[in-house]
């Protein structure tokens, strides 16, 4: 054999060997897809909230049927079951409590339903009202370092009310209006530390305040452009702290400084496409950095890191 | 076998078919083509040898077929062998009630366990699948066809009042997929009675689905049931009557009951008949005989009616409250229908009503208003009226719309003043009932205007009212004319349907506006991350855009109202339409929300309430039933607009809502001048009795504006009146249908017209007014009974004069206007003055008929009518297994045991028919033809070498064997040989090496061949031809054969090479 055809050979391998490394490994910005449309296990219609379980790095989420499904980290259907009442609407929210539990907010019946991972239903409580510990549209629930609950409402109320352990009232911040300490909408919450993050949905900011309800900040006003935000509604942080903002009216997820409210990244834009999102409403991240976006429009989960 | 059936019949056998040609077309142009390749290849193609000429013609005859397959489109018949099975299940009233026959709580969970476990059949293959279809009266999908039973589709209501197997079969047809084997399991009681069951059996016949039934038997023994009411359709005041109830028993022995008979009058009073003789009774006691066959006979109960005093509609209902079987002494005690005789209390009610003639009514429907907004200022009317002879029943809208068909035929006309339609007005229903009872019952209408008539009162969207009217109500748009503008904001999308109700509503609302109106659509895209126009706010024209745009509507979920509010007063850009840029006299927005949207800014409200822009919000399906959203209130208290709401249950009311909140920018054509008033001109060549002998009627203080009608080719339109400097339409009067109309566009009341109020010539113009549209009263030489006969509606009018005898040879046809609205009918004679016709009578109401006759002595109308009060669902007392027999036959299924799944198997493959999906491949035959004829070319046009062939793929199996072959490790001593071999010839090499060679010289065209290096002939030495004369053979060439040959020829020319070797080393 010619020493060219040789090197002809040893060229082809080199290419094929990288072609073959180059499809066993994940680049950093693939779009993995999780759920296609359907009432199957697996399958949704207009999921609107989803939840990181770290436990066993498993995710739940929730959609216009009122399913509940687990999924596990690759998004395979785990488990699932359906909320007790779904006539009026169903939840926008879910979060895992310190106990490893599922607190679902029951948005439309005006309470909080606790769920084991298995999908026991363990309590519940909340009433429709404008009273001390009852509800009009819960949004969201977040918990301290101190197991003291968060819950986050809109309807008339627009506030957070902060519950012990065991469900008792204890004290609420914000309430409707533009100003400062105010909320049209207050979609999301996060807690980190001693701050909570709460996604300002009709104003279209993010606010910041002390766990007891001290007003701290404001961050962002409406717009496109990084640092801006139309209609933020899911909220979560990355492993370095960043907040991961999932913008209903813009169609995408922006990476935000949380110290700053500097926009860093943004990811996905309108459509129907892989890369794509229509009114995206919630979003987590994983133990990988991995950012999961509920994309509710177009009836999936999708799957990217920044 | 004949060529068509045969080559049929081979193709099913294989997989493939073509979908241009038939079989035998395919064959016949192979061989039309195929013979003279074959012919004339063979001619034309001799050289090429036999091999080589057969290879072309049979590569030629591949192009044809694959050209012909091409052409022929040929495509590939998947079989599928997966069964699905679609189940369908009755739901109707009967089987939920008279059906017991099950191990259950319920029929539903009788089903349910039937299903899974004849699911779970071992017959069934991984891939089968199993859906249900529930129908009553229509068919649903409850669970889509599927490897599981999915039941949390929604089910159809129960009990529906009809059966539609056809409907349920053709919507099971229609749900199969194509890739897999097809079985439907009807389970039903066989009572079908509605749809085109002969159709859906062909149908299903056609596609090879069997129909497996699951027959749901039963039988009522014990019922009574009311079977027929017949009373007069007319009678006259003060004459009494009788009416005949017939009743039918399914007991074989003696039942006793009460017969209860109950009279309401035209102004809707009950009392009941009374019997006895002393009348003291209200019930007749009577006792039904068992009557052949086999107990099934009728039961007559004829019953006086007492003379009634006054005229109008009177309704009868007569019911049957059951006693007891009567039985042999000594027979044990019985309890439930066993004792009473009777099961079902669906039918024991039956109506009837009679019309009675008398003096003519007329119904005032008054909704007149002061300037201050009370009521009262209408009573002008039937004060003057009364003074003409004429008396008013005067009536509110509610009232109105209680009314049924049969309700309205009390009167000869009907006014309508300042009465609006749609939400708060007449309903939908009812102006579809007022048209009925003018064009097809020869009824009378007199509409008069005020602020909330015509156009300004949303009657342009009236649907068919309007027609019966003879102005138009929308202003030519050559009118300069106020106009109104109008902004929608839809976010209908979180109700049931919510996208179509959207559009339904705005749909609507934009039919309200004139051409000249503004309108614009806003809802929340999506895509665009913020609220956006739909349409932008521009005039409506012809309606066309706008609507094309509702159509393309995408609602989205939209998160505030702020966006919302802030777009439809500002626009999206600086010099974008909006609100405040437009130059509408009325602006108006309308708001259909769940009311979870956030909030406006208080700024956009201020705004709203500085421009005199209103805003009315309609709460749909709030997420906390019966609770109103707090915003959509304050928006529209805030804006002196409406809110309503919450609309949790009948999205039906949406659209008419959306009609009066549009109207609301179509108060301009109400048109006032209270200072001078409009000046009223006659138009003299308009001939009409309603203004005969008037003169120099005042000018009313305002009016609203209508057209006159353009599109009418009727020559008996009458507009003696108009208004106003434009002319417009005051008083128009025509004939529509059997009836008549007028309208009058200012009103009755001091409100626009003080000085006819005062004037003495104002009774005299609305009597006169009245006369000329008030019906006719009847002919009193006509009888006329409408009974029902199963499915259908009786007519039996006898025609007799008390002067002539019998009325022969007369023409009477009319219509029926019933619950699916108006339906022809023709009476024939079928004896001296008797004449029958019949018409549908499936649906449960009121059928009101107006038939016209013409004979000898003129024409006039006949009113007659009848009351269906249940279904048949109830009255088949036992369910139709024959029925359900023919349906398993005709389609080539079982009849199944009832609820006994391990015998149901549902997915045997027995009787399928194999389905079969074509898949086109003719596309892939196209790169095979063209490799075809470049293969037809080259086998002519290229000899090939085979030799040559075969040294190359030697050569190359061999190169690819020096890869895969392992080599033996050689000897050393071997290797040494190699070497010692390896050294000589370098040696030898090293020794003949001359160092560079000369150009060779040009070779002499002219000379010979010469060896080098030898001299002389050097055919004398490796011998061959010379240039002498060969010589004489002098013996016979021995044959060597071509071994012989080669190496002779192989040893010459060894040797000549070793002569040149010698001759180089000089030996």
């Amino acid at each position: 054999m010619s020493t060219s055809s040789v090197i002809y050979l040893r060229l082809l391998s080199i290419v094929i060997i990288c072609l073959i490394l180059c499809g066993c490994s994940r680049p950093s910005h693939c779009v993995l897809t999780w759920c296609d449309t359907g009432w199957g296990d697996g399958q949704v219609v207009y999921p609107r909230a989803i939840t990181y379980a770290p436990a066993d790095d498993s995710f739940f989420i929730v959609d216009r049927l009122a399913r509940i499904q687990h999924l596990d980290h690759e998004g395979k259907f785990l488990n699932g079951w359906r909320m007790p009442q779904w006539q009026q609407g169903k939840p926008v929210g879910l979060a895992i409590g310190p106990d490893g539990n599922l607190y679902v907010p029951d948005t439309h019946y005006n309470r909080v339903v606790v769920y084991s991972p298995q999908g026991r239903l363990l309590r519940q409580w909340g009433s429709f009202g404008r009273e001390h510990g009852q509800f009009i549209y819960p949004t969201d629930i977040a918990f301290d370092s101190q197991g003291r609950i968060f819950v986050s409402e809109y309807g008339d109320n627009d506030r957070v009310q902060v519950f012990d352990s065991a469900g008792a009232w204890l004290y609420q911040f914000g309430g409707f209006g533009r100003g400062d300490g105010e909320f049209s909408r207050p979609q999301s919450l996060l807690i980190d530390g001693d701050l909570v993050y709460i996604t300002d949905a009709c104003n279209h900011r993010l606010c910041v305040f002390k766990t007891d309800g001290k007003f701290v900040r404001n961050m962002g006003h409406v717009g496109s452009g990084l640092g801006e935000f139309r209609f933020p509604y899911g909220l979560d942080q990355d492993g370095q702290g960043r907040l991961v903002v999932c913008e209903f009216g813009n169609n995408r997820v922006q990476l935000v400084d949380k110290n700053s409210g500097r926009g860093l990244k943004c990811w996905g834009s309108a459509g129907h496409g892989d890369g794509q999102l229509a009114y995206p409403w919630g979003v987590a991240v994983d133990r990988w950095n991995r950012v999961v976006a509920v994309d509710s429009g177009n009836n999936r989960l999708q799957v990217f890191e920044f | 076998m004949p060529l068509v059936t045969w080559t049929n019949s081979l193709a099913l056998a294989w997989p493939c078919d073509l979908e241009f040609l038939r079989p035998g077309q395919f064959l016949a142009l192979l061989g039309l083509l195929g013979v003279p390749i074959v012919l004339l290849g063979a001619r034309s193609l001799a050289g090429l040898g036999p091999v080589r000429r057969w290879v072309a013609i049979g590569l030629r005859l591949l192009v044809l077929l694959m050209f012909l397959l091409i052409i022929g489109g040929l495509r590939w018949q998947r079989r599928h062998k997966d069964v699905e099975v679609i189940v369908l299940k009755d739901e109707s009233e009967s089987v939920r009630k008279l059906f017991r026959d099950y191990q259950a709580n319920s029929f539903d969970e009788a089903v349910n366990h039937y299903l899974d476990v004849a699911s779970a059949s071992r017959q069934r293959q991984p891939d089968d699948r199993i859906g249900v279809i529930g129908f009553a009266e229509n068919a649903t999908i409850e669970s889509i066809p599927g490897q599981g039973l999915r039941r949390d589709a929604k089910p159809i209501e129960e009990g529906g009042r009809a059966t539609d197997i056809a409907g349920a079969v053709q919507l099971g047809l229609a749900t199969f997929q194509h890739n897999a084997m097809r079985r439907m399991l009807l389970m039903s009681d066989g009572n079908d009675n509605r749809g085109d069951l002969e159709a859906a059996l062909a149908a299903a016949s056609s596609q090879k689905v069997p129909i497996d039934v699951m027959p749901l038997d039963y039988r009522i023994e014990h019922e009574v049931l009311m079977d027929r009411f017949i009373a007069p359709s007319w009678k006259n005041e003060k004459e009494p009557f009788t009416i005949e109830v017939f009743l039918r028993s399914t007991n074989t022995l003696p039942v006793t009951g009460k017969l209860f008979v109950q009279m309401i009058d035209s102004t809707g009073r009950p009392a009941a008949v009374r019997f006895g003789p002393n009348a003291d009774l209200d019930y007749k006691a009577i006792t039904i005989e068992p009557g052949p066959p086999a107990g099934n006979g009728l039961h007559r109960e004829s019953i006086t009616v007492p003379a009634l005093e006054s005229a109008g509609v009177y309704r009868f209902a007569a019911t049957f409250e059951p006693g007891q079987i009567i039985r042999p002494s000594g027979s044990p005690p019985a309890t439930g229908p066993a004792a009473t005789g009777a099961t079902l209390s669906e039918n024991k009610r039956i109506e009837a009503f009679t019309f009675v003639r008398g003096k003519g009514k007329i119904l005032f429907v008054d909704n007149f208003i002061d300037k201050n907004g009370q009521r009262g200022s209408g009573k002008a009317l039937p004060d003057a009226l009364a003074a003409e002879g004429i008396e008013l029943e005067t009536a509110t809208i509610e009232q109105l719309n209680q009314l049924d068909l049969i309700s309205l035929q009390n009167y000869d006309a009907v006014i309508l003043g300042n009465v609006p339609y749609g939400y708060g007005g007449v309903d939908a229903q009812k102006a579809d009932d007022l048209a009925s009872y003018v064009h097809d019952m020869g009824g009378g209408l007199v509409m008069i205007g005020g602020p909330n008539a015509f156009g300004a009162g949303n009657w342009q969207a009236s649907g068919r009212f309007q027609d019966i009217l003879p102005v138009e109500m929308e202003i030519p748009a050559q009118r300069s004319m106020p106009k109104g503008a109008l902004v929608m904001v839809i976010h209908s999308c979180e109700m049931p349907d919510g996208n179509t109700w959207g559009e339904q509503c705005a749909l609507k609302a934009i039919d309200t506006l004139s051409s000249a109106d503004e309108v614009g659509i806003i809802s929340y895209g999506w895509n665009k991350g913020r609220a956006g126009w739909d349409f932008p706010l521009a005039p409506v024209g012809s309606g066309s855009a706008v609507r094309n745009a509702v159509r393309k509507m995408q609602l989205g979920d939209m998160p505030d109202f702020n966006d919302t509010l802030n777009l439809a007063l500002n626009g999206d850009t600086p010099t974008g339409p909006c609100l405040l840029r437009s130059d509408a006299r009325m602006k108006h927005i309308i708001i259909i929300s769940d009311g979870d949207p956030a909030a406006p800014n208080g700024d956009l409200i201020k705004i709203c309430q500085d421009k005199k822009i209103s805003i009315s919000t309609i709460t749909v399906y709030t997420h906390n039933p019966g609770t109103k959203s707090a915003q959509m209130v304050e928006m529209a208290e805030q804006t002196k607009g409406r809110a309503y709401g919450p609309i949790e249950s009948n999205p039906m009311q949406l659209p008419q809502i959306f009609i009066k909140e549009a109207s609301i920018v179509r108060r301009s054509l109400i048109y006032e001048d209270m200072e001078h008033g409009i000046p009223v001109a006659f138009i003299g060549d308009e001939a009409s009795d309603a203004v005969k002998g008037l003169r120099d009627l005042p000018s009313p203080l305002g009016m609203v504006l209508t057209a006159r009608r353009t599109n009418t080719a009727q020559n008996d339109l009458r507009i003696p009146l108009v208004a106003g400097k434009n002319k417009d339409p005051l008083l128009a009067q025509w004939q529509t249908g059997l009836g008549r109309s007028v309208v009058f566009t200012s009103d009755a009341t001091a409100r626009w017209a003080p000085a006819w109020v005062a004037s003495p010539a104002y009774g005299k113009f609305w009597a006169q007014v009245i006369r000329s549209v008030a019906r006719a009263p009847m002919s009193s030489d006509f009888d006329i009974r409408t009974t029902q006969v199963g499915d259908k509606g009786k007519i039996v009018v006898e025609a007799l004069n008390k002067d002539t005898g019998f009325m022969n040879f007369m023409s009477i046809f009319g219509k029926v206007v019933g619950p699916s609205g108006p339906a022809d009918v023709r009476l024939v004679q079928t004896g001296p003055g008797a004449y029958e016709g019949e018409f549908d009578a499936r649906d449960p109401g009121n059928y009101v008929a107006l038939l016209s006759y013409a004979g000898k002595r003129g024409g006039g109308s006949l009113l007659t009518g009848m009351v269906v009060t249940s279904t048949r669902e109830l009255r088949d007392l036992s369910s139709n297994d024959a029925l359900l027999a023919q349906i398993a036959a005709c389609t080539g299924g079982k009849v199944l045991p009832a609820f006994d799944p391990l015998r149901a198997h549902l997915f045997r493959r027995e009787g399928l028919n194999i389905s079969v999906s074509p898949l086109p491949v003719w596309e892939r035959l196209i790169p095979i033809l063209l490799a075809l004829i470049l293969l037809d070319v080259a086998g002519r046009r290229i000899a090939w070498d085979w030799a040559a062939t075969r040294r190359f793929f030697v050569g190359g199996a061999d190169y690819v064997r020096s890869f895969t072959t392992t080599r033996s490790v050689e000897s050393a001593g071997a290797i040494d040989a190699l070497r010692s071999v390896r050294g000589q010839a370098a040696e030898t090499r090293a020794q003949t090496a001359p160092g560079p060679l000369p150009p060779p010289a040009r070779p002499d065209p002219g000379a010979k061949f010469q060896a080098k290096g030898v001299e002389g002939d050097i055919t004398s030495i490796v011998g061959g031809a010379t240039d002498k004369p060969a010589p004489a053979a002098s013996h016979k060439i021995e044959s060597k054969g071509l071994g012989g040959y080669t190496s002779s020829l192989l040893d010459a020319k060894r040797r000549a090479q070793d002569e040149i070797r010698r001759k180089e080393k000089g030996e």
